[in-house]
């Protein structure tokens, strides 16, 4: 293998969660949203890397944290081997020339009142006209801007150029505007382009004809690509290789073809098997993932994907919080909420970290205890193992759990993997 | 089985300063009780409006015609008054994102008692309550949700409750526009599942409106494939998905990129302008398969072979 164009080191983004003033002067303005947590890959010359999951992940936070949009909050961005992590304006300057965005929405990122010559011409004037050599230097004169600006349009398959320079973006179909938008990220002849959700709001009798165009410009201007998803089976066809993405990590990293056909990770797993099949004689009763993606200012403890995953173990990181969760889907059933209302309800339960508890009043708390402890018996499975105690401290029962064992990427079959089932 | 809802001849066409779109024209379609049916389409093609024609949702620059028969009724003869009340009772609507259908300054247990006393003013506010928590336990949402906002609660959550909301009353008929499209693949296969079970308990009948066609694949019981505002093809979901038969449902299908995909394949060009009267297919600029009558003569939908299939072409 080359040696890599982009190396990513143990990113970690967090953006603080906007409080009030006096909120913060009380001390509850910390909170942050981990965004990307602690996420390592790299990218070799002339490779398509996918990063692939839900919204909220963080993959498009690391788009933009490569392009120098938002900042890192601690981590490593090489690039070629030189350091990008907190560029300077000047940095940045050049370091946009060879690493460009491609967004989801053509459309949004085109001026509506620019001509889109204009828009590509406008790029030129700033950075100069690319030379063979790799250099650049200031256009002569507007004519051979104008000059330049058709000769990309003509690239991207806009033609006749002089038909669509002087055109506004509303006048353009969506896929037009989307070889605009390419025009002007080839203008600046990047090694690196980044393209986030590319054909997600193309219909899909035409989205074909964008990934195929993604791949010719490839070809030609031997580009380098991070390709942003939340879509696998698009994922599969364009990527060389792919980062499973969930909840601001890589939870599986390596090559497209290895994780399709073996995938380790239960997040991949579950992922995979939730695309819908186009062929209704192939139908199959699907075993979901419980609940939502949770908030990621408070991502769970361990891994972050326990209180979903079908197969977790009891060291995977149960915490108080999971307690009430359980209560909460079990008190879904009128009769059970009625019969164990004693220990309830749900809202009276409070966490912290590894501890779950509830101030009973002037109950007993005995009573109480001995009903939750019912509860976590008849519940079973990884929760009802990883519970250190049950106990009862002055008018509280309290449930505590043991800390988890500490998850770290494993290869195995030719990837890594955050789990530790392996 | 019964028909729920009987759609003849129905066109809506909006009067727009460039002139008259016809968004929708001549749409026949028979949703069957205890059944989905997905309503399938690519951006514009009418599928969204038709939705909204059969509840009286559109605007005012809108002209509907035709006949919407439901429970022995032509919904576009009746009065805005009688409109409103089988509206969230008998029939009911939930839409791509339910954060712009839920009120924000209103909390989830105040949607619950403003729906059912808009039907039912009598009732008081604790016996609305007690209805809504039934509902809610049905859509699996915790009781404790009734008293939060709207931004308080995820996406899943929020579309759960639209759906509860539709619930009330027992409807004879949900119109679901693309309820899942600002939904991710776990979560999206969640509702549909849960939409699929609860169809079941309530007996409604469901049209799944959706540019996703592996969702119509996996959910719906009939397929009805629409393009620039008419159904090109109609049909029960395997023999349609087995072989189908009009050029666009191949070309559609040919594109999906589901995990087999080896080779990519669109449909050339792009769809037309819905402006004004045109004569001939709607299809015939970006068909492979275009003959020289279809340039002039517009195909009417007709019944096609043994599977009770309708398809609008000269092919057949």
């Amino acid at each position: 293998m080359t040696k890599p164009l982009l190396e990513v080191r143990d990113l970690n983004v967090h953006f603080s969660v906007y409080s009030g003033f006096v909120q913060r002067l009380l001390g509850g303005g910390d909170a942050k949203v981990h965004a990307v947590d602690g996420v390592t890959f790299s990218i070799a010359e002339g490779e398509v890397f996918g990063l692939v999951g839900e919204s909220g992940c963080g993959k498009t936070t690391i788009a933009k944290t490569l392009v120098g949009l938002v900042r890192a909050t601690s981590g490593q961005i090489l690039f070629r081997g030189e350091e990008v992590t907190q560029p300077d304006s000047k940095t940045l300057f050049r370091l946009r020339e060879r690493i460009q965005l491609i967004y989801q929405d053509a459309h949004a990122a085109l001026s509506p009142a620019m001509t889109v010559g204009e828009a590509v011409a406008d790029v030129l004037r700033t950075h100069g006209l690319p030379t063979e050599r790799g250099e650049r230097t200031r256009a002569k004169s507007e004519a051979a801007t104008r000059e330049a600006v058709y000769h990309i349009f003509d690239d991207v398959g806009l033609r006749p150029p002089s038909f669509y320079y002087d055109k506004y973006p509303d006048e353009l179909s969506g896929g037009q505007k989307q070889r605009v938008v390419a025009g002007r990220v080839l203008a600046l002849r990047p090694q690196l382009i980044v393209a986030d959700e590319p054909v997600a709001m193309l219909d899909m009798s035409v989205r074909a004809r964008m990934l195929e165009f993604l791949m010719e410009l490839k070809a030609k201007y031997h580009l380098t690509y991070l390709f942003i998803t939340h879509d696998l089976a698009t994922a599969k066809f364009m990527c060389d290789r792919i980062g499973i993405m969930y909840l601001g990590r890589i939870v599986e990293m390596g090559s497209a073809r290895t994780i399709y056909a073996n995938p380790k990770h239960p997040y991949t797993k579950a992922l995979l098997q939730a695309i819908p099949i186009p062929n209704p004689e192939r139908r199959t009763v699907k075993v979901l993932p419980r609940g939502e993606v949770p908030n990621a200012v408070w991502p769970p403890a361990g891994c972050r994907f326990h209180p979903r995953c079908p197969v977790a173990l009891a060291t995977c990181g149960w915490e108080g919080r999971d307690v009430i969760a359980l209560l909460e889907e079990r008190w879904l059933s009128p009769e059970l909420a009625k019969r164990e209302a004693l220990a309830g309800p749900v809202e009276e339960w409070e966490a912290q970290g590894l501890m779950a508890g509830r101030d009973v009043g002037k109950a007993d708390p005995a009573l109480v205890q001995v009903l939750i402890q019912r509860i976590v018996q008849e519940t079973g499975g990884p929760l009802a193992d990883a519970i250190r105690g049950i106990y009862v401290d002055g008018s509280t029962v309290v449930v505590e759990f043991r800390p988890p064992n500490p998850l770290v990427p494993k290869e195995i079959e030719g990837r890594v993997v955050d789990c530790l089932l392996y | 089985m019964t028909a729920v809802l009987e759609l003849e001849e129905l066109s809506v066409t909006f009067g727009t300063p460039q002139g008259e779109v016809h968004a929708v024209q001549d749409v026949n379609l028979t949703i069957e009780s205890g059944s989905i049916t997905g309503l399938v389409g690519e951006s514009g093609c009418g599928k969204s409006t038709l939705g909204r024609a059969i509840l009286r949702l559109l605007p005012d620059n809108a002209t509907v015609r035709g006949s919407i028969r439901f429970a022995g009724l032509n919904l576009l003869s009746l009065p805005p008054k009688e409109i409103r009340d089988l509206r969230g009772r008998n029939l009911a609507m939930i839409f791509q994102d339910p954060m712009t259908r839920l009120n924000p300054l209103m909390r989830i247990r105040d949607h619950f008692i403003e729906t059912i006393r808009a039907h039912e003013p009598a009732v008081r506010p604790e016996a609305a309550l007690e209805r809504a928590k039934k509902v809610l336990a049905d859509v699996r949402v915790p009781s404790d949700r009734l008293g939060m906002y709207p931004h308080e609660l995820s996406g899943g959550m929020r579309q759960r409750i639209m759906i509860a909301l539709c619930l009330l009353f027992k409807p004879a008929l949900l119109i679901a526009d693309e309820p899942t499209t600002a939904l991710d693949v776990i979560l999206e296969a969640q509702i549909l599942q849960l939409l699929q079970s609860i169809m079941r308990e309530y007996d409604m009948a469901v049209l799944l409106i959706t540019h996703n066609l592996g969702l119509v694949a996996e959910f719906a019981d009939r397929v009805a494939v629409m393009y620039a505002g008419r159904i090109a093809e109609e049909g029960a979901t395997v023999p349609l998905f087995r072989e189908p038969r009009h050029p666009y449902t191949q070309g559609l299908l040919r594109s999906v990129i589901d995990l087999e995909t080896t080779k990519l394949y669109s449909v050339p060009g792009e769809p037309p302008s819905l402006l004004g009267n045109s004569a001939g297919c709607p299809f015939y600029l970006r068909c492979e398969k275009r003959m020289d009558v279809c340039k002039t003569v517009f195909p009417e939908i007709r019944l096609v072979g043994e599977d009770h299939r309708k398809v609008a072409c000269h092919l057949y």
